[in-house]
C-alpha cells in the first residue's frame, strides 16, 4: 500500500547468487554462516606469461546447456552469468513466463564494473598475438557494457526501462538502489536488478596486481587469502560473480500473492568527492545517513551491517570509522558488523548484489554471518561489534545495511527490513 | 554436397537446430537464422574455409541461397 506521501514500499520477491562452488542461493548463505572459502588459488595466462593468484573463479559452465548457442554466440561470460542469475531470481519470485509484449511497467537496472571486457581481451589477443586479421561480427554486441541488461530485458519482456551502471564496486548497489527508486516513486511496478562481474583476464589481474592490492597465497593459504579487520591483511581477492533481486511495490506484489522475503526500505548514495582511490569515511557517513533517513529508520533499529571490507589496510579502518561517527561510538560497539567477502570475494560490479542478497537471508533467517579468518582483530578495526569466530544467532534482528563503497568515490548503502514489519 | 555439409556444420555451431534436418529448401527464418545469426554464421564459414564472401551477400532466403553464395568460393576437385 503506498505511504501518505505516494511513494510505493518496495519489497524483494527473488533472489540469486551464483557462486563458484554452487547450490542454491540459501546453500551459499549457509557456507557464508559457516566461515567457508570459496577463494582458491587460479592460475592464470598462458606458457609466456601469467601466474597464479588467490581468487574465486567457476570451473567451465555449459552455457551453451542452459542458455543455447544462438545466445552463446552472441553474449560475453558476463552476460551468460547475468541471464542465469535473473533466470534463477525470476523463479524464485513464482514469476510466470512473461507476455510476448513488453511490459512498460517493468524494468532491469544491472551493475557491471567491467562489462564485455573478457570480449575485448580476446580481440586484442586474436589481433596481436595470433595474428588474426578480423574480429567476429558479435564483438560489439559481445563486449558492450549493457549487453547483459539488454539480454535480461528481451528474456523477461522487461519494457519499462534498461539501464546500466558502471560504478566500480558499487556499480549493483547502486543499480539495486536506483531500481528501488524507480518502483518507491511509482514509475515501474517490478524490476531485475543485480550485477555481474569476471575480472580475472590477465589484464585486470595484472592492473590490480600493479597496484598492490591483491592479496597473495599459494595452494595452502589461498582460502583465507581474504582477511578483512585483520591485522595482517593484505589486499583484496578477485572474484567471478553474479547475483540478482526481483523487486516490486508492495501492492504489485501482495496482489499476486508473492512471498515477501523483506523490504527494501531505503537507498543513499554519495560522492567522497576527494580523492579517485582513498576512501573518506565522510562520504560514506553521508550515504549511511541518506539510506537511513530514506527509510525512516532510528539508528537503534539496525541490527547487522553487512560491510563492504575488501581487506585493503586503509579502506577497512576508513568503513570502522564511518561506522563509528553514523552511529556514534556507545552504539557503534553493540552494532554487529561483518565482511562476508572473506568468503566469496571480491566480484566487482557484482559484489554489491551478493552481498545484498546475504544482507536478505540474515534478516530472514535471524543469522549473522561472521568475517571468517579474524582471529586477530586491527587496533585500527576496533569501535564496532565485529562477528567473528562463528555465526551468532540474532532472532530479534528487524533491520539491516549493506555497505558498498568504489573506487572513485562513489557510495551506496542499501537499508532492508524484515518481510513482516 | 559439399557447401551443403559445410552450411550444416556452420548453422549447428551457431543454433540448436539439428543439422540432419537442414536441406536445401529449409527455410533461414525458420531454422532461427536471422540476419544478425546470418553475420555470425558467414563469418564463421569465411573463417572455416579462409574464404572471403565480401561485405555484399545479398539476402539469403533458403539453405540454397547460401549454397549458391558459397560454392564458387569452394576448391574444385581435379
Amino acid at each position: 500500500m503506498a505511504d501518505p506521501t505516494g511513494q510505493q514500499r518496495v519489497v524483494v520477491t527473488g533472489l540469486s547468487i551464483l557462486d563458484p562452488l554452487g547450490g542454491t542461493t540459501e546453500a551459499v548463505f549457509e557456507r557464508a554462516l559457516a566461515g567457508q572459502s570459496s577463494v582458491r588459488l587460479y592460475p592464470y595466462g598462458d606458457e609466456t606469461i601469467g601466474g597464479c593468484t588467490p581468487a574465486v573463479f567457476f570451473d567451465p559452465i555449459d552455457f551453451e546447456a542452459r542458455l543455447g548457442k544462438a545466445t552463446c554466440r552472441s553474449t560475453d561470460p558476463f552476460a551468460r552469468l547475468a541471464i542465469l542469475a535473473a533466470d534463477e531470481a525470476w523463479q524464485h519470485a513464482q514469476l510466470p513466463s512473461p507476455d510476448e509484449s513488453p511490459d512498460p511497467r517493468a524494468g532491469v537496472h544491472w551493475g557491471t564494473a567491467l562489462g564485455g571486457i573478457n570480449t575485448f581481451e580476446n580481440g586484442y589477443r586474436a589481433f596481436w598475438k595470433e595474428g588474426r586479421k578480423r574480429l567476429s561480427p558479435m564483438s560489439v554486441v559481445m563486449g558492450m557494457n549493457n549487453a547483459a541488461a539488454s539480454q535480461i530485458g528481451i528474456r523477461f519482456r522487461l519494457g519499462g526501462v534498461s539501464v546500466t551502471h558502471s560504478v566500480a564496486c558499487a556499480s549493483a548497489a547502486i543499480a539495486i538502489g536506483e531500481a528501488y527508486q524507480r518502483i518507491r516513486d511509482g514509475e515501474m511496478d517490478l524490476m531485475v536488478a543485480g550485477g555481474s562481474d569476471l575480472p580475472l583476464g590477465i589484464g585486470v589481474l595484472r592492473a590490480w596486481d600493479a597496484m598492490h592490492m591483491l592479496a597473495p597465497g599459494d595452494d595452502e593459504s589461498a582460502h583465507r587469502a581474504c582477511r578483512p579487520f585483520h591485522p595482517d591483511r593484505r589486499g583484496l581477492v578477485l572474484a567471478e560473480g553474479a547475483a540478482a533481486f526481483v523487486l516490486e511495490s508492495r501492492e504489485h506484489a501482495e496482489r499476486r500473492g508473492a512471498t515477501i522475503l523483506a523490504e527494501l526500505a531505503g537507498y543513499g548514495a554519495s560522492n567522497d568527492a576527494n580523492h579517485v582511490v582513498r576512501p573518506d569515511h565522510r562520504g560514506q557517513v553521508r550515504a549511511i545517513h541518506a539510506a537511513l533517513d530514506d527509510a525512516g529508520l532510528d539508528p537503534d533499529a539496525i541490527g547487522y551491517i553487512n560491510a563492504h571490507g575488501t581487506a585493503t589496510t586503509e579502506g577497512d579502518a576508513i568503513e570502522v570509522r564511518a561506522i563509528r561517527e553514523s552511529f556514534g561510538d556507545q552504539r557503534a560497539k553493540r552494532l554487529p558488523v561483518s565482511a562476508t567477502k572473506a568468503v566469496h570475494g571480491h566480484a566487482m560490479g557484482a559484489t554489491g548484489a551478493i552481498e545484498a542478497a546475504l544482507t536478505v537471508l540474515t534478516l530472514q533467517q535471524g543469522k549473522l554471518p561472521p568475517t571468517a579468518h579474524l582471529d586477530q582483530l586491527d587496533p585500527a578495526c576496533d569501535g564496532v561489534d565485529l562477528v567473528r569466530d562463528a555465526a551468532r544467532s540474532a532472532p530479534e534482528i528487524r533491520a539491516a545495511l549493506s555497505n558498498s563503497f568504489a573506487f572513485g568515490g562513489s557510495n551506496a548503502v542499501l537499508a532492508f527490513t524484515r518481510a513482516e514489519d | 554436397m559439399q557447401a551443403l555439409e559445410i552450411i550444416r556444420t556452420g548453422i549447428a555451431e551457431n543454433t540448436d537446430v539439428d543439422p540432419a534436418t537442414i536441406t536445401p529448401e529449409s527455410r533461414l527464418d525458420e531454422l532461427g537464422v536471422d540476419s544478425f545469426t546470418l553475420l555470425e554464421l558467414i563469418f564463421s564459414l569465411e573463417e572455416q574455409m579462409e574464404i572471403e564472401l565480401g561485405n555484399d551477400v545479398g539476402t539469403p532466403e533458403t539453405i540454397q541461397d547460401l549454397i549458391d553464395i558459397l560454392e564458387p568460393h569452394l576448391p574444385t576437385n581435379g
